[in-house]
């Protein structure tokens, strides 16, 4: 099957504003197959000690919810989407509210292709994590897998959750569309980590969130390695006192492209935002922030905070960054702010200085602007398992 | 010098002061106090000319040099330039206009309005340092924005320079006290007492009696539910400090 | 405060007509009105040649049009092309100016008879299609300036025209600027010599006067090496129900190691208060640094026209050259303002900075739109850019979307942005501090536009903060 059978429009490259600096042209004429629910792998024990850290575990296998691989808990409602459609129609129903977005491409695609889907609910207070791995198997196939899950998560009244997503694959050409959809019920929060550090593959990823009145959303994102990478953040501040924080981290190298687009939406009186987003930049690869606070007309008093930072790591990479506010209210405080630079003269040449030799002072110094949005995680072993990977990109500068 | 006669004033709709009498006379120091949602505050926004309150009963006479006039009548730019003064319980943050700038403009144009010749900018800030001086305050203050990243015992010792630049005739300070260190309080009530002259006069709206110890009061006034209850010698304030207000206002109510 | 009816009687105080024969060409756009135009300007086949070409592809351009920012459809066959007052024949002196023309200039506080002259200042005077005086000259061409009309120009130096016309603009490079390049009929030219600091500001003034007719001036100011030139433009139209047309190009280069500044203030009639009529500024505005050292400094104070779409660019072409964009946009009432700048670094070692104002009021919506963008080329290039929003009510909107493409990671690159708002809080407190809502609406913007006035030559500064005060009361309380 090729793409462009099956979809006719897709995103103008310069043209669209969401696409202006990612060109996904070479997927139309590409070949793709789709893994059917029967198609069950199991996974080894040694994987499952590595990359199992949450109290509760739900695998995808190329795009495909295998139950048998993932483990339990009692404070989480897990159920395969087509069971929940059934289950709580209602539901389901309720994650339509989400609005659109303004690029609804990925979303879209998902909905065309997506055959496998989980429904969590978390109810209580407990501080559980929640941990959803999407994983390709390290499998030869004659055509490249299209995986496109989708999870919808619901944070029920006054419930306190940590969600954990991990993209891992081992294949060698894929492309995945993972669309997450998440619901805040009033005074719910929920800390959301998503690392994505598939090695290949074209991976096009979304997160949507609406979030109802007094809910905290924490979010922390990762974006590395993998040739063409790029995750939509749309977050819905619905109600008044909505609150969300998101700190992310996108280290490219090679000639990868990496593509940030976030969206922010006031849509209520008293609501804030804040986000953090950190670049580093190697070789030739080419980094993409997009960051949109809009600031509807009734949502007066609201706070936001945007800032983008870039490190570059060598002298040819390129990077877009687009940090914008849509501002219809005149009661707020909004800011945004976007750097770019090379790793500061002055900070090298006093750790050197100080006998640090040139290779471990640039280290030193490029972890920690990482570290600063690292530092934002709370949980300890999230913030290793991040910290791991970094390390291994810090290696090779 | 100021006569508040039966004043009553609302906002959206709702009743605040119920009838307040006061008369004010030159040289004196007043102190109001009262429980939260008195309307102490309301009473010195409506001496200063606030758009959001509505006068509904009464009237304020203001008498200087031999003149009576209606206060009621003037807008509030014309209340402050006729010497009349309200130090904020939240002073407004006003970016990007600097402190001095905004004080030279004050200054000038009540200047203007008094028929004086407006001063340089050299000879200001000659002026303002003398003042600042005279209060104890660091220079950092003036370059700033108008209130702007200021905590709030600066932002109080802002309003104390800025009531010593406009040599008002009448100030209502609303709770100006309130939020301060020790010695934040000693800078703004020795600020305060400096500023007492013969011919002007000053109204402390406060909770605490601390700001008492720096500057004496000829009266004190008891608020309760839009009206003074109760008006005493400077013992009446010690005398709410450990005994609290409920008694005062049994009192009222019987 | 300050009622509205009070705030709008003293709206508009350029909105009047002048009543005076003109001499124009029948409504419509094809190649015989081209030709009339270049032929009742008396142009050099190049010229022709040159318009002729432009219009051919024009023909095959699609009108822009945006969700945001959509206008009323131009009927191009509709317009008047040059209209111009009736003079007789010959070279003016001062003299033979029309009295009822220098009256109008006297009205808009831009005197140009001999007795009234602004002393440092050189002035030429723009109705509608063509350039009816200009001051100073003697002085001027004593030090080598010149200082003429462009269609003037297109005849005594056309070799200076032919090298730089359209050099920076290239004449197909939008719709607007294809359309004025193939139909302009007048402007300002300016070329100042060698190493040579012209000697007095020069400035331009832009009056639309005539109904049904689009503007379509063209300036084009060359600094050769050394040189340094400050230019001011001004710019009204009188108030009329339709929109009216303004489709201007600037073309600004800057040899090695001179420097141009180029400073607007803008005051079209930007439509009642219900958002009916008004001026449709479609402008584009570019500079070139081309040498090594060059410099060009673009200042603006926006605060008129229905529609705004005006970005005004620099290409950093030479090494070390640097570029500059300060600009209030003030919009109100139904106004829509969207502009911003285009920096493009090509050179090493360029700089450039970016210092924006929004303020906006009533319904209205201000956009700041800037590219910054560094070429593999420009090594250790630098940008600064700070964009902040004043919001003036809970009706009107403020947008900020600047681009950032770097393409050379020596560059070192910074944007900033904030919104603020002015309160009623605000005003009562400077009012209990005596200063009248006149004087605290004065004090917040200066504060507030504070960077960018400082720019600006002293009498347009004053003039630029009268014009915000006057444009925003009524507005506040």
């Amino acid at each position: 099957m090729k793409l462009i059978d099956r979809i006719s429009d897709f995103p103008k490259y310069r043209k669209n504003e969401s696409w202006k600096y990612s060109d996904i042209s070479f997927l139309k004429e590409k070949e793709f197959q789709i893994v059917q629910e029967d198609h069950h792998h199991f996974i080894n024990s040694d994987f499952k000690k590595k990359e199992f850290i949450g109290d509760a575990v739900v695998v995808f296998i190329d795009g495909v919810l295998s139950i048998k691989d993932s483990k339990f808990h009692e404070d989480f409602t897990i159920l395969p989407l087509n069971q929940a459609f059934l289950r709580y129609p209602e539901k389901i129903e309720s994650s339509f509210q989400i609005p659109e977005s303004d690029s609804t491409f990925v979303d879209n695609l998902n909905r065309v292709f997506s055959e496998s889907g989980v429904y969590i609910e978390k109810k209580s207070t407990n501080k559980t994590l929640i941990q959803l791995i999407f994983y390709g198997e390290n499998k030869k196939t004659d055509i490249p897998i299209l995986s496109s899950p989708r999870v919808i998560f619901f944070g029920a009244e006054n419930s306190n959750c940590s969600f954990l997503e991990t993209h891992i694959s081992c294949r060698e050409e894929f492309l995945t569309i993972p669309v997450t959809d998440i619901i805040l019920e009033k005074n719910s929060t929920l800390n959301y980590y998503r690392v994505k550090h598939e090695k290949n593959g074209t991976h096009l990823g979304m997160t949507k969130i609406l979030q109802k009145e007094n809910t905290t959303f924490n979010a922390f994102l990762f974006q590395g390695d993998s040739p063409f990478s790029r995750h939509e953040l749309s977050v819905f501040l619905n109600e008044k006192y909505a609150k969300t924080d998101i700190s992310a981290i996108y280290a490219s190298k090679g000639s990868n492209h990496i593509d940030n687009q976030v969206s922010v939406y006031h849509q209520s009186p008293d609501t804030e935002s804040e986000q953090f987003f950190k670049g580093l930049l190697k070789d030739s690869s080419t980094a993409i922030f997009n960051g949109k606070v809009s600031v509807l007309r009734d949502a007066q008093r609201s706070y936001s905070k945007q800032l983008n930072q870039n490190l570059m790591l060598s002298n040819k990479a390129t990077i877009f960054t687009k940090p914008q506010l849509e501002i219809d209210a005149d009661d707020v405080k909004c800011s945004h702010g976007a750097t770019s630079g090379q790793l500061n003269r002055e900070e090298l040449f006093y750790l050197q200085s100080r006998g640090v030799s040139k290779e471990i002072a640039i280290k030193m110094v490029s972890k920690a602007f990482a570290d600063e949005a690292l530092n934002r995680v709370k949980e300890p072993f999230i913030k290793n398992y991040v910290q791991n990977i970094l390390d291994s990109y810090f290696w090779e500068i | 010098m100021l006569t508040i006669k039966d004043i009553s004033a609302s906002v959206d709709g709702k009743e605040i002061l119920k009838g307040i009498n006061l008369t004010i006379k030159a040289g004196e120091v007043h102190v109001i106090m009262g429980p939260n949602g008195s309307g102490k505050s309301t009473l010195s926004k409506v001496v200063a000319g606030h758009p959001d309150y509505q006068i509904t009963n009464g009237e304020i006479v203001y008498d200087i040099n031999f003149k009576k006039k209606n206060l009621l009548d003037m807008e509030p730019d014309v209340r402050a330039k006729e010497g009349i003064f309200m130090g904020f319980q939240y002073p407004v943050e006003i970016p990007s206009v600097s402190n001095e700038e905004f004080l030279r403009a004050a200054f000038n144009e009540i200047c203007k309005y008094q028929g004086v010749e407006d001063m340089d900018p050299l000879d200001f800030q000659d002026f303002l340092k003398e003042k600042m001086d005279f209060l104890g305050m660091g220079e950092k203050f003036i370059n700033r924005e108008l209130n702007v990243g200021f905590s709030g015992g600066e932002k109080k010792r802002n309003e104390i320079l800025q009531m010593a630049v406009l040599s008002p005739k009448i100030s209502f300070l609303d709770e100006t006290d309130s939020g301060l260190d020790v010695d934040a309080l000693r800078v703004v009530g020795e600020g305060i007492n400096k500023l007492k002259r013969r011919d002007n006069a000053i109204i402390l709206i406060t909770h605490y009696h601390r700001l008492l110890d720096y500057v004496k009061p000829d009266f004190v006034h008891v608020m309760y539910d839009g009206k003074i209850v109760k008006t005493g010698e400077e013992s009446l304030a010690y005398d709410i400090e450990k005994n609290g207000y409920d008694s005062i206002i049994k009192e009222s109510q019987n | 405060m300050v009622g509205n009816e009070q705030f709008l009687s003293k709206d508009y105080k350029y909105g009047f007509t002048t009543n005076i024969e003109v001499d124009e060409l029948p409504k419509g756009l094809n190649e015989d009105i081209i030709k009339a135009i270049s032929k009742k300007k008396g142009e050099p086949e190049f010229m022709l040649n040159f318009r002729l070409s432009v219009f051919e592809k024009w023909k095959t351009m699609a009108e822009p049009h945006w969700a945001d920012f959509d206008y009323n459809p131009i009927d191009y066959q509709n317009l008047k092309y040059y209209s111009a007052p009736k003079k007789k024949d010959g070279p003016k002196s001062m003299d033979e100016v029309d009295p009822e023309l220098l009256d109008t200039f006297e009205k808009l506080g831009v005197p140009i008879h001999e007795r009234a002259r602004l002393a440092g200042v050189a002035i030429d005077a723009v109705f509608d299609s063509v350039s009816v005086a200009t001051t100073h000259q003697e002085l001027l061409s004593k030090h080598g300036v010149i200082f003429c009309p462009i269609s003037e120009a297109v005849k005594k130096h056309p070799e200076l025209v032919q090298k730089y016309l359209g050099t920076v603009v290239p004449p197909t490079d939008n719709f607007f600027a294809s359309l004025n390049s193939a139909v302009f009929s007048d402007g300002s030219f300016v070329y100042i010599p060698k190493n040579v600091r012209c000697p007095m500001d020069l400035s331009t003034y832009f009056r639309i006067n005539a109904s049904e007719t689009g503007q379509f001036e063209r300036t084009l100011i060359i600094a050769d090496e050394g040189s340094y030139v400050s230019y001011i433009e001004g710019c009204t139209a009188p108030m009329r129900d339709e929109n009216q047309l303004h489709a201007a190009v600037v073309e600004l280069i800057a040899l090695k190691d001179a420097e141009i500044k180029y400073s607007t203030v803008q005051n079209w009639y930007a439509g009642d208060k219900n958002g009916v009529g008004g001026i449709y500024n479609f402008v584009t505005k570019r500079g070139k640094c081309a040498g090594s050292g060059a410099k060009i400094s673009w200042t603006q104070v926006e605060a008129g026209s229905a529609l705004t779409w005006k970005y005004p660019s620099v290409i950093l072409q030479g090494d070390n050259s640097i570029g500059e964009f300060y600009s209030v946009a003030l919009t109100n009432n139904y106004m829509k303002a969207d502009t911003g700048t285009k920096m493009i670094h090509i050179g090493k070692n360029t700089r450039s900075r970016i210092i924006s104002k929004g303020i906006s009021a009533e319904y209205s919506t201000n956009t700041y739109r800037g590219l910054v963008r560094i070429a593999p080329s420009a090594e250790n290039a630098r940008n600064y850019s700070q964009c902040d929003s004043l919001l003036v009510g809970d009706k009107c909107s403020a947008n900020t979307f600047p681009y950032l493409e770097v393409k050379n990671s020596s560059a070192t690159l910074e944007h900033e942005a904030t919104t603020s708002k002015i309160s009623t809080d605000q005003i009562f407190y400077l009012n209990s501090r005596g200063l009248s809502t006149e004087s605290a609406i004065s004090l917040l913007i200066n504060g507030f536009c504070k960077e960018v006035f400082k720019e600006l030559p002293l009498e347009f500064s004053v003039e630029a903060v009268r014009l915000l005060e006057m444009r925003l009361e009524g507005s506040i309380g």
